[in-house]
């Protein structure tokens, strides 16, 4: 490197890099990095999961009609999945989020964590999404109609394919969208800087 | 390394805080992720300071920290325009009007960011060995791509 371009650097280190933008050195508690926020959405899913356990508990207890029973069940087991998926990712996260480690290993650690995450979500979605629907459908009926009744129609049955067939890929490309929206250029910048690290 | 008080860290971190200020310069270039930046970089070393062993110096650890969190935090798009974009905007070149160091500014901006974190760990001070500890790259690899990246550098340096 030629002496030019280290007696600049110096220069520019003491002139303009390093002189303080009037912050003041105070440990902040909050953060506000993506994976704390991904942390911070797991924690988020986690006490909803456990929220609608509850509610599907007190539904299956409360609702008199088998059918809408058996629909809670359903979902509870479905949540029960969901609840270990996401604690699994979470504790995941936790035991490698760490940023004094080299920057390779960071990066890789915080896109391979980021993208399970997403990935994961997206194929309990896939699970969830109809079943959601079908027992939304049943507990809608209830309210009105006997189930076990209501299904002897073939318009219902067909109401239901509909209803569902409809709000499955909605929900589905929604929340892929929402995804692509919130960490799409975020993932590709890691991808781009792991990249260039990792080759020869 | 065993826990300190905040106010000890606090203190700490001040003597070595021109590190966090030239990492966030060479990355950010707004005044709102610069704030949040810090704060960030504060944040995740107080974190991490129980983990630091003291084998490298605490400044070395403080200067990994910060580029991890610069590098690794969502950031709003930069709004740097690139050197070529200047001429079609009519705009003076750095070095007409504003001292070599400006210009090497403007040229390790212009570099992509793995780069620009190589290059001004080279320039102050870091030994191959310590830039590969840093970055995870091979002590070979670091010492090619260091090579690869003065050649553009320079090039961009003496073109400004």
């Amino acid at each position: 490197m030629s002496m030019d371009l280290n007696e600049a650097w110096k220069k520019l280190a003491e002139e303009k890099l390093q002189q303080p933008f009037g912050e003041t050195v105070a440990v902040n508690k909050k953060s506000k990095h993506p994976v704390q926020k991904l942390i911070n959405n797991l924690l988020f899913t986690l006490g909803f999961v456990v929220f609608f356990e509850t509610a599907f508990i007190a539904l299956a207890v409360v609702m008199p009609q088998p059918i809408v029973k058996i629909g809670m069940v359903f979902m509870m087991a479905v949540y029960v999945f969901y609840f270990l998926i996401n604690f699994r990712i979470l504790k995941h996260i936790r035991a490698t989020f760490r940023l004094d480690e080299n920057v390779v290993h960071t990066l890789r650690a915080i896109y391979n964590n980021t993208l399970q995450s997403l990935k994961m979500q997206r194929r309990a979605s896939l699970f969830i999404y109809p079943l959601a629907g079908t027992s939304g459908f049943f507990l809608g009926l209830s309210i009105e109609s006997n189930v076990l009744e209501m299904l002897q129609n073939k318009f219902t049955w067909l109401a239901l394919v509909v209803t569902v067939a409809i709000l499955t890929p909605i929900s589905y490309y929604l929340a892929v969208w929402l995804e692509k929206i919130s960490y799409g250029k975020y993932l590709h910048q890691l991808h781009t800087m792991i990249n260039e690290l990792s080759q020869e | 390394m065993e826990q300190i008080s905040e106010k000890e860290f606090s203190n700490l971190v001040s003597s070595n805080r021109g590190i966090i200020y030239k990492v966030i310069r060479l990355y950010i270039n707004n005044a709102e992720d610069e704030r949040d930046l810090f704060q960030e970089i504060l944040f995740q070393a107080w974190k991490s300071y129980p983990r630091f062993d003291g084998r490298s110096k605490f400044s070395t650890w403080l200067y990994r920290v910060g580029l991890n969190t610069v590098l690794t935090f969502k950031r709003r798009p930069a709004l740097i325009i690139p050197h070529e974009d200047l001429a079609a905007l009519n705009v003076e070149p750095a070095r007409d009007n504003k001292d070599e160091a400006e210009a090497l500014y403007q040229a390790i901006r212009e570099l992509p960011e793995v780069d620009r974190m190589i290059v001004t760990l080279h320039l102050d001070g870091y030994d191959n060995e310590e830039i590969a500890e840093i970055t995870g790259l091979t002590k070979n690899n670091t010492a090619v791509k260091l090579h690869r990246i003065k050649d553009v550098l320079i090039k961009k340096f003496n073109a400004q």
